[in-house]
């Protein structure tokens, strides 16, 4: 069966159908006054719910909540009132019944003049009519208290009153008529009940207990589905609740199930590439990689300070992780006129070059330094491998530092941190760690390193491998360095978004990692499913492991569980 | 009893928000103010009345009141639905 999806959700429940004439009977009262007594109880009653119904959608819907102004002046009309008493007395019959007959008499009325508007007043007059007619009768829409599990309420036609007193088991609603931009629609989307309107008869096909799966998103309804359909069913209803959570862990702080809290970040080539991240829901960026920003020729020092400075300034309480200048290797950048080298990977590269060629990278650090007092930034040095170089860096930082106050120009402390991507600065990373502030573990070289393959070369690209216990376990000597000396160690390589590692790196207490904006909410999710204490206890098992095979099948094993 | 004929101002006629700010303005006044459109009659301070009329812009009314305050009431309404006060 069709309808129109106008509050989106799927559903399965048991179907309840909701018969408003089965409420009230029509009868001859014994005493007239008692009878009006009754009815102004009810009338009093009707109003304190609508206000307290008024106070409660405002903040669902805001100006949309006036309809309830609207159903309150409704209840002190005088016509109204003083028709529904002139039946009682002259009549003798019961309240029930008189309303029902002057709110009918009013909708006729209404629907005599043809107009667009007035007819949108008449599903107002059904509310009140059936508000009256329920207090009345002291009894709730909902169905029997003993039915557990998810309700779908099935009815000709639901008032705004209806949603909004809902059963808290009701967890969707299909009717017969109702438009689009109604109340009643609104509200059910405000309350995140998912609704379909417009499906015909559906209060005759449908008997209570039936079961029913609702798809709100496409305005279908199967009636007592077979096992095929509730399979089709619970495979949609898993994907869309990932497609939520996707969204959720977007705008939040990445947090394991058992609260412990990391950050995940981008890595960027350019400030333009900062917006992409921050629409996916990354917390800084933990790579920018700025030679990219030299490819085209070389940049002054007041170009590179306005980079750096839109880029602070996009990011705003998020942190900025500049490298410096990182050439070499496959990394080619002509005009600086490095000599032709064998063996590239294994020459003039990263710190190496930027501590050959001091005036550039003292430029860089001045335009790095300048930048730092409009925004959180933190700068790192690629390809170390010798605490001499780290020194030197940093002494170069110094008279960066000191130039700059002579200058009289403002600049703030910068957190200094360094790529671990050799084996030596891995290995030898306890030593490391009091040299600078941070580590970001740059997996793409160590790899190349430690296994001694590159990656481009079609002979051996398979023995490029990251499962491998070497790799993995040079990883967790770095992390545990780093947490032992008290700095954050993050990774900015692609392991950090790769799906079967992230926990296992997680349960070293890596910090911080760092991917291309793309993965960035997959890997949030799978942070966010999983339990770092749970997962701690079989790192060392996992390192323990012979194969690369073995680790891979048994990660594997444990994102299936992470993520279902 | 005064009566007076009115031709109704309104731009969007007598709906929504002018017929309930009619209301509120007629149950302000002790008199009886009714409102005849095509020989019918109907309650001043009934929502449900007013907006059972239907009424458009340039429709023609007579107003009605009888009571202490009838004179003033009459005045006040005849301003209104003629688009005088209300905006």
């Amino acid at each position: 069966m069709k309808g129109i999806g106008i509050s989106p959700g799927l559903v399965l429940g048991k179907a309840f159908v909701y018969k408003e004439e089965s409420l009230f009977k029509r009868y001859y009262v014994k005493c007239q006054r008692e009878e009006v007594d009754r009815l102004k109880v009810a009338l009093d009653q009707a109003k304190k719910e609508i206000e307290l119904i008024y106070n409660e959608s405002k903040t669902l819907v805001g100006e949309d909540a006036d309809i309830f102004i609207a159903h309150k002046e409704m209840l002190e009309d005088p016509e109204l009132i003083n028709g529904i008493i002139d039946i009682i007395i002259n009549e003798g019959i019961n309240s029930e019944w008189a309303i029902h007959k002057v709110i009918n008499n009013f909708i006729s009325l209404f629907k005599l003049r043809n107009n667009e508007y007035i007819d949108a007043k008449i599903i107002d007059l059904k509310d009140i009519s059936s508000r009256l007619i329920r207090i009345l009768a002291g009894s709730k829409l909902a169905a029997p208290l003993e039915w557990e599990g998810e309700l779908i309420i099935i009815a000709k036609e639901l008032t705004p009153s209806n949603i909004l007193q809902m059963d808290k088991r009701v967890r969707g609603i299909v009717t017969e008529f109702g438009g689009i931009t109604s109340h009643t629609s609104i509200l059910s989307k405000a309350s995140n009940i998912p609704m379909v309107i417009g499906v015909n008869n559906i209060t005759e096909l449908v008997v209570d207990g039936d079961f029913i799966i609702l798809d709100a998103y496409e305005g279908r309804i199967i009636l007592n589905p077979c096992e095929d359909a509730i399979k089709e069913y619970q495979e949609r209803k898993r994907q869309r609740i990932k497609f939520w959570e996707l969204h959720r862990v977007r705008d939040r702080e990445t947090i394991t199930q058992d609260g412990y809290k990391v950050k995940v970040t981008g890595n960027i080539a350019g400030v333009e590439d900062i917006k992409n991240l921050l629409a996916v829901g990354a917390e800084g960026v933990g790579l920018f990689r700025t030679e990219n920003l030299f490819l085209e020729g070389l940049l002054d020092e007041e170009e590179q300070f306005q980079l750096y400075k839109r880029a602070v300034d996009l990011l705003g309480n998020h942190q900025l992780t500049i490298r410096t200048l990182d050439v070499g290797g496959d990394k080619a950048i002509p005009y600086l006129n490095l000599p032709k080298e064998n063996n590239p990977f294994l020459g003039l590269r990263g710190i190496r070059v930027s501590l050959l060629r001091e005036e550039l990278f003292k430029i860089q650090l001045r335009a790095i330094y300048r930048a730092s007092i409009y925004g959180s930034l933190r700068l790192m040095f690629p390809m170390i491998s010798r605490i001499e170089e780290i020194r030197a860096a940093k002494a170069l930082i110094a008279q960066v530092q000191e130039e700059l106050m002579k200058e009289g120009i403002p600049f703030e402390p910068v957190e200094i941190g360094m790529m671990v991507e050799t084996p030596a600065a891995a290995i030898h990373s306890a030593a490391f760690a009091r040299e600078v502030d941070f580590f970001s573990i740059g997996t793409n070289d160590l790899i190349q390193y430690t296994l001694a393959v590159d990656r481009d070369n079609k002979n051996v690209m398979e023995l490029y491998d990251p499962y491998h216990p070497a790799v993995l376990r040079l990883i967790k000597l770095v992390i545990d360095n780093g947490c032992r000396a008290g700095i954050k160690v993050s990774m900015c390589g692609e392991l950090a978004s790769n799906s079967k590692l992230i926990p296992l790196f997680l349960a070293m207490g890596l910090d911080e990692f760092s991917m291309d904006h793309n993965l960035i909410l997959n890997s949030k999710y799978i942070i966010s499913r999983s339990n770092r204490g749970e997962l701690e206890g079989q790192v060392d098992l996992i390192l323990n492991l012979s194969t690369s095979c073995e680790v891979e099948k048994y990660l594997d094993n444990l994102i299936t569980n992470i993520l279902n | 009893m005064l009566v007076r004929k009115v031709i109704l101002q309104l731009e969007t006629g007598l709906h929504a928000r002018p017929a309930s700010e009619l209301v509120k303005i007629a149950s302000g006044f002790t008199s009886e103010i009714v409102l005849v459109k095509d020989g019918q009659e109907y309650n001043a301070k009934s929502i449900l009345g007013l907006l059972s009329i239907g009424a458009g812009k340039g429709d023609e009314f007579i107003i009605k009141a009888k009571g202490h305050d009838a004179q003033e009431a009459i005045e006040r309404i005849e301003d209104f639905l003629a688009n005088r006060v209300y905006s």
